[in-house]
């Protein structure tokens, strides 16, 4: 019996500890953070001097919906911020209105909400106590049936998606209606809650997608 | 391969019936080396194994063993480039193992009451799922893979009929589609009992 009791003991003492310890994903929104960048290799870089930033975020949301701009200003002033730092310059527009900038820069916004619905069917199991296992054998085998609805609950998760996107006006096709564009940088990520963590996440992607393309910087 | 863990199965079964038999239950770790290093550099500390021996002679046993690894890495914030793409992003990287072995085993020694060295092999079936989580995509490789496995070990009796098991087993998995060539050194500590 002790024997046995030990053996017992080291089983779920093994198995308790396994599944104690088992491996965690993502803990906290900002680890689902990501920043793609992208660019065309055949556009000169190092030659750009001057940019145009779109002073308006365009927002891509349902039919009917309004979009939220309460990041706006704050998101193009961080992508202004790393432009600058690039050594390049705001194109005039009143200053030269029938030239175009090197290089123009839009961004978008996008919120996407993802649902998830899970189903509970609510059955009896052995613990609620009205099993008898010596009389009730003769149910051996049968299944559960349960003519009420089982019990379900939702749960939803909204990703954020940034992109700033660059193209020379120049190499525009007008007869197609085409924009080429020269480099693309998103973050995307599951929305946190509070406007500072938004703010220091968008901050930290859109500076990493900078970092990450030094090709804009001519190098 | 189901007929092949199936015949797993009866074997494990009809030589847990044998009249000699040992069962030993092990903790165990894993230690990645080549395309498994490569995907998952730490080692695993998450692992279980069970194992039934049946024995033919006082030397030679005939069994099936079970075992659950899962390797597990980070890579925070790391930046991955492909052509003019870069991509940066915290990777969750998972490799969870389950070998399903029909195994055969030489010990050095004939008195089960003295430490007793072993060598064994075994060769079956591993179920392999491997997943990286990015952002809140997920890409997983779920297969059944053909693999070996050389082990070198020792009992050591700590009772009438327990023994501490020490063993050290190499895992080479043999790849499929678009799977890794997996292989690991499983390093399992636990006891054993039987008659």
């Amino acid at each position: 019996m002790k024997n046995l009791l030990i053996k017992f003991a080291v089983v779920s003492g093994i198995a308790l500890g396994l599944f104690a310890c088992y491996p965690e994903g993502v803990e906290t929104t900002s680890d689902t953070d990501l920043v793609y960048t992208n660019y065309d290799p055949d556009f000169n870089f190092a030659g750009v001097q001057t940019y145009y930033l779109a002073d308006s975020i365009q927002h891509i949301v349902d039919e009917g919906e309004e979009p939220d701009r309460s990041l706006d200003s704050f998101i193009i002033s961080e992508i202004e911020s790393n432009l600058m730092n690039l050594g390049w310059s705001e194109f005039d527009t009143t200053l030269f209105p029938e030239q175009n900038p090197d290089i123009a820069v839009v961004a978008s916004l996008m919120v996407t909400t993802t649902y998830n619905v899970y189903y509970y069917p609510w059955y009896p199991y052995w613990g609620w106590g009205w099993y008898k296992s010596s009389n009730s054998m003769d149910y051996y085998g049968y299944g559960w049936y349960y003519p009420w609805y089982g019990t379900s609950y939702v749960t939803s998760y909204s990703t954020g998606t940034v992109a700033m996107l660059m193209f020379d006006p120049d190499r525009a096709d007008t007869t197609n209606k085409l924009i080429n564009l020269s480099w693309a940088g998103l973050l995307n990520g599951i929305a946190g809650y509070g406007i500072s963590d938004a703010k220091t996440r968008i901050t930290r992607g859109i500076n990493q997608a900078f970092e990450q393309s030094p090709y804009l910087g001519g190098n | 391969m189901k007929l092949l863990v199936t015949l797993m199965g009866v074997a494990f079964i009809t030589l847990a019936t044998q009249s000699q038999s040992i069962y030993s239950l092990n903790y165990t770790m894993g230690f990645g080396v080549g395309e498994t290093s490569d995907f998952i550099g730490s080692p695993s500390f998450r692992g279980v194994t069970f194992e039934g021996r049946g024995f033919l002679d006082d030397q030679f046993s005939l069994g099936g063993y079970f075992s659950w690894s899962t390797f597990y890495e980070k890579l925070a914030g790391e930046k991955f480039t492909d052509g003019t793409a870069t991509l940066t992003g915290t990777q969750y990287r998972y490799i969870n193992a389950f070998p399903m072995l029909f195994q055969a085993h030489y010990y050095f020694g004939t008195d089960e009451y003295e430490p007793r060295a072993y060598l064994g092999a075994g060769a079956g079936a591993y179920k392999m799922i491997q997943r990286v989580d990015l952002g809140v995509w997920s890409i997983e490789e779920n297969h059944w893979h053909f693999g070996l496995s050389p082990e070198v070990g020792i009992f050591y009796p700590v009772g009438m009929d327990s023994q501490l098991n020490v063993n050290l087993k190499y895992h080479y998995v043999f790849g499929v589609e678009n799977s890794l060539n997996y292989s690991w050194f499983g390093l399992s500590v636990g006891f054993a009992w039987g008659d």
